[in-house]
This record gives C-alpha cells, sequence and structure tokens, in this order.
C-alpha cells in the first residue's frame, strides 16, 4: 500500500512539474528550438562523456568492494548502468535495489553489504554534486538556489554523511546498538540485528584506508565534473555560451531535484529543474526547456540501452539454470538411467569445420621450414593449432577472430593481397613482426597460435 | 537409488574423499568429467595427450594484467594422473597464517602429521631410487656454489623410470593416486562413472537435493541425468568448483579468492649435454628462498623448449639445434595477489579465471629469475635464456644480479601456472571464507568442498600434499559427524 502511494505521489510530481516546465510557453518554438539543434558532434559528444562517467562510477565501485570481492573494471560499470537503466525504466528508485542485488549477485556479497555499498555511493554522489553547486553558486554569484536546493540537501546528506562517518570510525559501536535494539525482541532477532549491522559496517571499509578513501573521493569528484562536462556539451548544441559554470549548476541543480519522488526516468523533476536552472543565468524559458530535453536524452538513451541489453544478456545467461532445475524437478523415475532419472536429451553438437588456408599459412609461417615443407607434419600441426584454438574460451575466440581479421585486413592493405597469397618468406616475415614484435596487443594475440603451432611442430620434427 | 555420497571429481581432493567414504561402508559415486585411460594410451606425444587429458585441450589461461597460461588435468585421478608427482607438506608459516588470518581452526603443524603420514604411506611417496638426471646434477652444482640450501623433493611417483612423458600420463602406471587410492576405493565399494559432467546442483532450503550431470551417449547427444544423494562432495579443482557453486546459485564469498604460484621460465645452455629430454625432470629445489621464492627443474620435450624459448624466438630459434645442451628451469612465487573465477556469461561451458600479479609478485619473479639465472651460470651454464620479451640472454652473474633490484616490466612477461587454489577458502572468518574450518559451504547443511578450492591462500610449496592431507582430515570429521 506505501509503496503504491509513493508510486502515486511520484507520478503526481512529475506530472505537476511537467505542466510547471511548460506553462506558458509555446511548445511549438519548443519543439522548433530542438529540431533545430546543433546534433553533430554535440549530442555524441555529450553521450560519450556520460558513458565515460559511468566507467568512472564502475571503478569506484570497484574500489569499494576491493577487499571483498575482485570485480573486474567492465563488471563493476555494468552493475552501475543496470542501476541507473532500471531507475530508468521501473518506479520508486528500483535501481538502487537492482544495483545491490546485482552487486551482491556478481561479487558474492550479502544483499545487506551491497546496499550499505550502494547507499555509500549515493551519499558521496549527493555531498559531491552538493559541493559542485555550491562551488557553481559562488561562481556565478547568485544565491537562488542556495535556500531552494542546497540547504534541504545539505540537511539530507548531512545525515546520511554522519551515519556513514559513525560506521567509519565506530563499527563497533553500531554493531552494540544493534545488539541492544535486537535483544529486546528475543535472541534469534539479536543474532540476525547483530549480523546485518556486521555486514553494512564492512560496506563502508574501504573508507577506513586512507588511500582508498583519498581515491573515492576524488573520483566522486571527478564523476561529476565529467557529468558537468555533459551538461556543457549540450550548451553546445543549442548555440549557447560554452560555460562550464553554467553546465555546474545545471547538473548541480538537477540531480539534486532527482531525489523527489517522480517517475521512471524523472521526467518532471529533471526538465523543470534543468530547465530553471539555466533560466536562472539568463537563458530564455522555451530555450532552457528545449536544453533540458536535450539534456534528457543524453542521459537517458544510451545508459536505458546499455542496461537493458545487459539486463537481457543477464537473464539469457541465467535461463538455463531455471529451465534446468525446472525439468529436474519433473524428472520421472520411469526414465531411469544407470546412476539417475535422465532429465532431458539434447541433440548432439554440430561437428566443428577443418583449419582454413588462413590458419595453414599462418602455422607455416610459423614453424621451421623443413616441418612447414612436410606435408603431413605441417598437416599435424595445423590441425593441432586448429583444435587448440577451438578449446579456448569463447570470449577468448572471439577476440582472437577480431584480432586477426584485423590483421589479415591490415595485410591486404599493405600488400594488395591476401596473406594467404603472399610469398613463403614474406609471410614470414609479416608474422615475426607481429608474433615476435615490440608491440604488447600485436604480440598477445599471436601468443596462442605461436605457442601452440611451435609446440606441436618441435614435438613432430623430434619424433 | 540414493547414494550416501555423491563426489564430484576423482582427483587428488575426491579420490581420498571417496576411499575413506567407502572404506566406512558409505555408498559412493564419483562423477568424473573425463575419461579413464588405460596405461597404453599414456605417454602419447603432446599433440595426442592435450586433447585427451586436459580441461579445454590446456587452453584455459588465467587472465589479468599478465595473462598466465594455465592448465589442469581432466581425466580420472584429476591432475595428479598429469602432474610430475612432487610432494610436499605444508609448511609450518603457512598453517600459522592459515589460523591467524583465516582462523582455521585444527589445522595446525601437528594436527595435520598424521594424515600426511598416511598420504606419503599410501600414494608411496619417497625420493627417486634412480640415479640424479643431468639436469638435477647441474642445478645441484649451482645450489652449492652459491651456498644455498636445496633439497630433492619427494615424489608421488613410486615407479617412475624417467620415461620424462608426466604431463601425457605415465606409461609405466607410476602415478600414486590411479595406482593405489583409486583401485582402493573402486574395492571398497565406491562407484567411479567417468564421462559425466556436474552441471547444476539441485537445492531447497539450505540443503543440495539432487546434482544434474551431463553425459555424451554414443550417437553424439547429451543426456541430463539428475542424481540424488544425502551429502555432497566437490572436488572438482580450483576453477570448476567455485563454477559449479556459482552456477547453483550458490554465490556467497565463492570464486573471490583465486591464487595461483606464477612461474617464470628460463632455459640454460650447458657446455657439456644434459639430454634433459630423455630423462625425468630436475628433481631438486632450492629452499633458500622459500615459500615467497622456489627454483626448480621444468618439464622438458623439444616442443615445450621451443615454447620456452618463444618469446625471442628470431634470436633463440637457433639454438634448438642443440637441444642436447639445454635444460628448463622455473622460478615460481608465492602468489600474493588475488583473483575471481565465474562461470562465463558467454557459454555454459566456459570459466572465466583471472589473476592479477601484484607488485610482490612482480618483485619475487624479478629477484627469482637474478638468483636462478645466476645459480645456473655458477653451475656452468654458457647463457641463460628468461620467458621475458626483448631480454637478451643473460651470460654473466652480474647480468643476473640486475634483477635484484629491478623488476621486469609485466607486459614482456611470459608466465604459467599450473597451482592454482583457494577459490573458496576455508575458515572460521565468514567475511572471508564460504566455507567452515572443515570444508562445509556455510548455509548448506550437507555440502562439502574437498579439493584445492579450499585452501585458505598459497601453501608457498607444491599444492597436492597439502590437497590431501587436508581432504583426509576433512571427510574423516564429515564421517565422526555423521556417525554421532
Ligand atoms: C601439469 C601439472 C603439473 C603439476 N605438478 C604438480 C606437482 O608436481 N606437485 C604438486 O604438488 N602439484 C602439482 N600440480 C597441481 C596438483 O596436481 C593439483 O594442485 C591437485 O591435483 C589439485 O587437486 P584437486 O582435487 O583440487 O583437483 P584435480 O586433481 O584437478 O581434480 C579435479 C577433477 O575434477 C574433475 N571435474 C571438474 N569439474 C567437474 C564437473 N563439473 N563434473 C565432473 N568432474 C569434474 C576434473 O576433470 C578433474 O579430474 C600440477 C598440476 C598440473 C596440471
Amino acid at each position: 500500500m506505501r509503496r503504491v502511494v509513493l508510486l502515486l505521489v511520484g507520478l503526481a510530481i512529475s506530472g505537476a512539474l511537467v505542466v510547471l516546465a511548460v506553462q506558458s510557453l509555446d511548445l511549438d518554438v519548443v519543439r522548433r528550438t530542438l529540431s533545430e539543434a546543433d546534433v553533430w558532434p554535440w549530442v555524441p559528444a555529450a553521450m560519450a562523456t556520460y558513458v565515460l562517467g559511468q566507467v568512472l562510477r564502475g571503478w569506484r565501485c570497484q574500489v569499494l568492494v576491493k577487499r571483498d570481492a575482485p570485480l573486474t573494471l567492465a563488471t563493476a560499470t555494468n552493475i552501475v548502468v543496470v542501476g541507473y537503466a532500471v531507475n530508468n525504466i521501473a518506479p520508486l528508485r528500483l535501481g538502487e535495489f537492482a544495483r545491490a542485488a546485482m552487486l551482491s549477485e556478481r561479487a558474492g556479497l550479502p544483499f545487506a553489504q551491497s546496499l550499505g555499498v550502494t547507499f555509500l555511493e549515493r551519499v558521496l554522489d549527493g555531498l559531491t554534486v552538493l559541493g559542485l553547486l555550491v562551488v557553481a553558486i559562488f561562481a556565478l554569484g547568485d544565491s537562488t538556489w542556495l535556500e531552494l536546493v542546497a540547504a534541504p540537501a545539505a540537511g539530507i546528506f548531512g545525515a546520511a554523511a554522519a551515519g556513514v562517518g559513525l560506521a567509519v570510525v565506530a563499527p563497533a559501536a553500531l554493531v552494540g546498538i544493534a545488539s541492544r535494539l535486537g535483544s529486546v525482541l528475543g535472541r534469534k532477532v539479536q543474532e540476525v540485528a547483530i549480523r546485518l549491522a556486521v555486514q553494512t559496517t564492512a560496506s563502508v571499509r574501504a573508507l577506513r584506508r586512507p588511500d582508498q578513501a583519498a581515491l573515492i573521493v576524488a573520483l566522486s569528484a571527478v564523476v561529476w565534473l565529467v557529468e558537468a562536462a555533459m551538461f556543457l556539451l549540450i550548451l553546445g548544441a543549442f548555440d549557447l555560451p560554452l560555460r562550464y559554470d553554467w553546465a555546474l549548476l545545471a547538473m548541480a541543480v538537477t540531480n539534486l531535484s532527482v531525489l523527489l519522488p517522480s517517475s521512471p526516468g524523472h521526467i518532471g523533476p529533471f526538465h523543470y529543474f534543468c530547465q530553471q536552472a539555466v533560466v536562472s543565468v539568463g537563458v530564455a524559458a522555451d530555450l532552457g526547456l528545449a536544453y533540458a530535453v536535450g539534456v534528457h536524452l543524453a542521459f537517458y538513451v544510451p545508459v536505458t540501452l546499455w542496461g537493458v541489453g545487459l539486463i537481457l544478456w543477464y537473464a539469457q545467461a541465467g535461463s538455463w539454470r531455471l529451465s534446468m532445475l525446472r525439468r529436474a524437478e519433473g524428472a520421472s523415475a520411469e526414465a531411469a538411467s544407470g546412476i539417475g532419472r535422465v532429465v532431458a536429451v539434447s541433440a548432439a553438437p554440430s561437428v566443428p569445420g577443418g583449419p582454413t588456408r588462413f590458419l595453414g599459412a599462418l602455422v607455416g609461417a610459423l614453424i621451421p621450414v623443413d616441418v612447414a615443407a612436410d606435408a603431413a607434419k605441417a598437416t599435424v600441426t595445423t590441425r593441432f593449432v586448429h583444435d587448440r584454438l577451438a578449446d579456448l574460451p569463447a570470449r577468448l575466440r572471439l577476440l582472437l577472430l577480431v584480432g586477426l581479421t584485423g590483421f589479415r585486413m591490415l595485410v591486404v592493405l599493405r600488400f594488395l593481397r591476401p596473406f594467404e597469397s603472399l610469398p613463403a618468406a614474406r609471410r614470414r616475415s609479416v608474422v615475426a613482426a607481429w608474433a615476435y614484435g615490440p608491440v604488447p596487443p600485436a604480440r598477445a594475440l599471436f601468443k596462442a597460435v605461436r605457442s601452440t603451432a611451435l609446440l606441436a611442430a618441435w614435438e613432430q620434427r623430434a619424433a | 537409488m540414493k547414494y550416501d555420497v555423491i563426489i564430484v571429481g576423482s582427483g587428488a581432493g575426491g579420490a581420498v574423499t571417496a576411499l575413506e567414504c567407502a572404506q566406512a561402508g558409505l555408498s559412493v559415486l564419483v562423477l568424473e568429467e573425463g575419461r579413464r585411460h588405460a596405461l597404453r594410451d599414456y605417454g602419447k606425444p603432446a599433440t595426442e595427450a592435450m586433447g585427451a587429458l586436459f580441461r579445454r585441450g590446456g587452453m584455459t589461461p588465467i587472465m589479468g594484467r599478465v595473462p598466465m597460461g594455465f592448465v589442469e588435468g581432466m581425466c580420472l585421478g584429476g591432475s595428479t594422473e598429469v602432474n610430475s608427482g612432487f610432494w610436499c607438506r605444508t609448511p609450518r608459516e603457512s598453517l600459522l597464517r592459515w589460523a591467524a588470518q583465516y582462523q582455521l581452526a585444527d589445522a595446525g603443524h601437528d594436527a595435520l602429521a598424521e594424515h600426511f603420514d598416511w598420504a606419503e604411506d599410501w600414494l608411496e611417496v619417497a625420493r627417486s631410487s634412480r640415479p640424479w638426471p643431468r639436469s638435477t646434477e647441474v642445478f645441484a652444482r649451482g645450489a652449492e656454489a652459491m651456498g644455498w640450501s636445496a633439497k630433492e623433493v619427494e615424489r608421488m611417483a613410486r615407479a617412475c623410470e624417467g620415461a620424462n612423458v608426466c604431463p601425457s600420463g605415465c606409461p609405466n602406471g607410476a602415478k600414486g593416486m590411479t595406482r593405489r587410492v583409486i583401485p582402493a576405493a573402486e574395492a571398497a565399494g565406491a562407484h567411479f562413472v567417468t564421462g559425466h559432467r556436474a552441471e547444476l546442483l539441485l537445492t531447497r532450503k539450505g540443503r543440495v537435493e539432487g546434482v544434474l550431470a551431463a553425459v555424451r551417449r554414443e550417437d553424439g547427444a547429451e543426456e541430463l541425468v539428475r542424481i540424488d544423494a544425502e551429502h555432497f562432495y566437490l572436488c572438482c579443482g580450483a576453477t570448476q568448483t567455485p563454477a559449479l557453486l556459482r552456477r547453483s546459485g550458490i554465490k556467497r564469498r565463492v570464486g573471490n579468492s583465486l591464487r595461483v604460484h606464477p612461474m617464470l621460465k628460463v632455459v640454460a645452455r650447458f657446455p657439456e649435454r644434459l639430454d634433459a629430454d630423455k630423462d625425468v625432470l630436475a628433481l631438486l629445489q632450492v629452499r633458500e628462498f622459500w615459500p615467497e621464492i622456489s627454483l626448480g627443474g621444468a618439464f622438458f620435450t623439444p616442443g615445450h623448449a621451443a615454447m620456452a624459448l618463444s618469446e625471442n624466438w628470431p634470436q633463440n630459434e637457433p639454438l634448438m639445434e642443440e637441444l642436447g645442451h639445454l635444460g628448463a628451469w622455473y622460478v615460481a612465487v608465492r602468489g600474493t595477489g588475488r583473483g575471481s573465477v565465474r562461470p562465463s556469461l558467454w557459454s555454459r561451458r566456459d570459466t572465466s579465471s583471472r589473476y592479477d600479479v601484484n607488485d610482490e609478485d612482480m618483485r619475487h619473479l624479478s629477484r627469482g629469475m637474478a638468483r636462478l639465472s645466476a645459480l645456473l651460470l655458477a653451475a656452468g651454464a654458457t647463457a641463460v635464456y628468461p620467458g621475458v620479451w626483448g631480454l637478451d640472454p643473460i651470460t654473466t652473474e652480474v647480468q643476473a644480479a640486475r634483477w635484484l633490484d629491478e623488476v621486469l616490466p609485466r607486459s614482456a612477461l611470459a608466465l604459467t601456472t599450473v597451482h592454482a587454489f583457494s577459490s573458496c577458502p576455508m575458515g572460521e572468518r565468514e567475511d572471508k571464507c564460504p566455507l567452515d574450518s572443515w570444508g562445509r559451504v556455510r548455509d548448506y547443511a550437507n555440502l562439502r568442498v574437498n579439493d584445492a578450492s579450499m585452501l585458505p591462500d598459497s601453501p608457498g610449496v607444491n599444492p597436492q600434499g597439502s590437497v590431501v592431507a587436508l581432504a583426509r582430515r576433512n571427510v574423516l570429521r564429515f564421517l565422526e559427524d555423521i556417525a554421532a
């Protein structure tokens, strides 16, 4: 019931702010301003900047959980993006929970700890944005936003920061409080309360090491400075002056305003406050609204597409398990094999093809001349390399394919002939330049091929 | 039918677990993904053996800032069937660290001694009774010249005849796990089924009810079979155990702390003939810098020599004409970096493993390479060829000493490892360990892990001894518990 009320309140606020934003505006002018905006290069640049901001957020998330789980930058970024995307398409800031759930799943952390990390990220965001708002206010010398946005936000984030600070410096005290409160409701509840308190205080562990705390604070600042750069680039799209102080103000006011309950994607608060921020520095209201729509698109589109793509990708990876569990439940005793009950039978996999002419030529260029000249040995070697490359994990196979395709294209561009048609001596020199040359990624690309080729060729030679 | 115990994996941990459970009278089923091979199929060239005996034909690299070649056995007996058999007890220091940092209970030096005694007896662990190969002699000479303590390592390969085919399976049947432990487990009633891959654990309310195993039929189709049991042991090795747990939805702290012993190989040329490809690898290990840094002999065949020289192949290729004068050695460090294991999102069959070689690992690898090179030169080598791109052969001890203080560049290193562990560490520290001190998966009453993944962190020595001894300790405790 509470959720429904919150949802309705959010939608009402969204609606009201949309009305406020468009009130007394000529919407045709807004539409025309939007259609006349210089999309190129500003909007793609703004979107790319926003994506960079997400990667930086991923980096921060990676540092926050580093002591508990080694997340890759890609995974950590994906976790952040899923959170943003869910916020964009679902109400009630469900994205924060989705983000915590995914962090818990990917990192193997207890949910309470992941939620704590997500909360900490949000507190850091709030404090940073607040700080940047104050900077913008001083830079512009206009204190309108001080009372309207900065003061209430300072109250909220100040209280949250105090809680975080306590968890950082006195985790035992918090656990003690949880224990005492829990004990009132019996032993079981007390145990759960202690466990949750321990897990929650663990979420701020990274802040206890000064070097990591400094990195986290610095990253938070960079994240929001980069976000302000996105706001700046969209100014360019509407032929507005490229003033970073304007962008900073718009970014800070808009991001603090989305704390208000609203519709998915923050429609309403985002547009109204972004518009009002630029109006306060002298931009016309209709142009201001067009600007707000432009920023919202740059903010909404890439991250939502990226996040939804990820959700589908993770869902398909998890669906196999669910379908197998369902089948296992229904496995009947009649369909018994020697040791258990048959649950499913899948068709025989297709037989993979043999080595290509290109691979044969590549292997020939890597192995000793006499082995390459011996058709039988060369064939065994090429087959071995082919089979081993087929054994590589799918992701590495794809990378290898992309890399070798790039290699082949560069060879064609340089020699106007495919690699296979080059004279043998030329093939050797080209391959040596890549496989043993000074460029680490080129060497890495050839590593699997050259190692397996040399292993097989020299075993053949000795046989 | 419902088994008392299902054990997934028949390697160092799984075989011992099966033996003890079967001898205690439990009905035991061991699911092994790899095949059972006859001795006549062993000792084949790498071109045949890799596909038959190793997981994904040996193409299971561990990614990270310095990608590492990593292989693990996939056959009855697991990696013990393709390893060189070197056997070490867990250093006292490692056990103390495990107690201090992971609160691993009752696993001190004295508590483990009986399990090591048992294992060494069963697996016929012993020093070689054959004369030392030349590669061992020169290594001993170098260690003596440097004044460093070195020791011939005992091996779990009693019947070794020096065929030098360890990674292809021993045609003389010297490997202890398939020679003694698995036959004894079968004699006691354990049922080993090969070619069965455990895909998924079926869980309900804090218990595992069954396992789904995939088996390839004669016609090439794949059958998924549900098998139920009272208790489950995962002994799939350091990468596959966490992958199976996570695939089954058991994720808390699982696969977050993979550790390895990163290994850098060097080839050295001696004026005299070593014929290292005609006898077993060097049996001596330098213990002077142990357990942080160990130096020892690496497997050597023409193919492996070519791979070890391949970083600087255009310069090194002519060396292959002097194969009889070459030998290969390694420096291995107690990895202090950390990695992870996850089932791949790209393919159900893939596992993605990462390990980040940290600065301390790099310092130890560099120093280790300096020392190993100095030792080999002191032993009379004319040049040492490290697996480091762009590094000229080291021909004087002074050149080697450079790397005592300087650090090798990460991007130039060719690292490998065959020692992976600690992806599901055990101990009482809930914030680090998904397993309790006896290998039970937290929150699951009847699920246990008993393989290399349970080691709290790097033991710093060849790990199979630690795996076997701890596995026995854990399974005996389990048998006591269920008897009670
Ligand atoms: C080439 C090589 C050389 C080595 N040399 C030494 C040495 O000299 N000394 C030393 O101490 N250590 C050595 N090691 C390491 C040592 O062999 C391992 O640490 C040890 O065997 C690990 O034991 P384990 O039980 O964890 O895994 P393993 O022995 O690897 O056994 C795991 C088994 O589980 C099976 N399995 C995995 N997933 C599934 C599944 N889903 N379903 C069914 N079955 C599954 C695998 O096929 C495998 O047979 C070497 C390893 C290798 C690969």
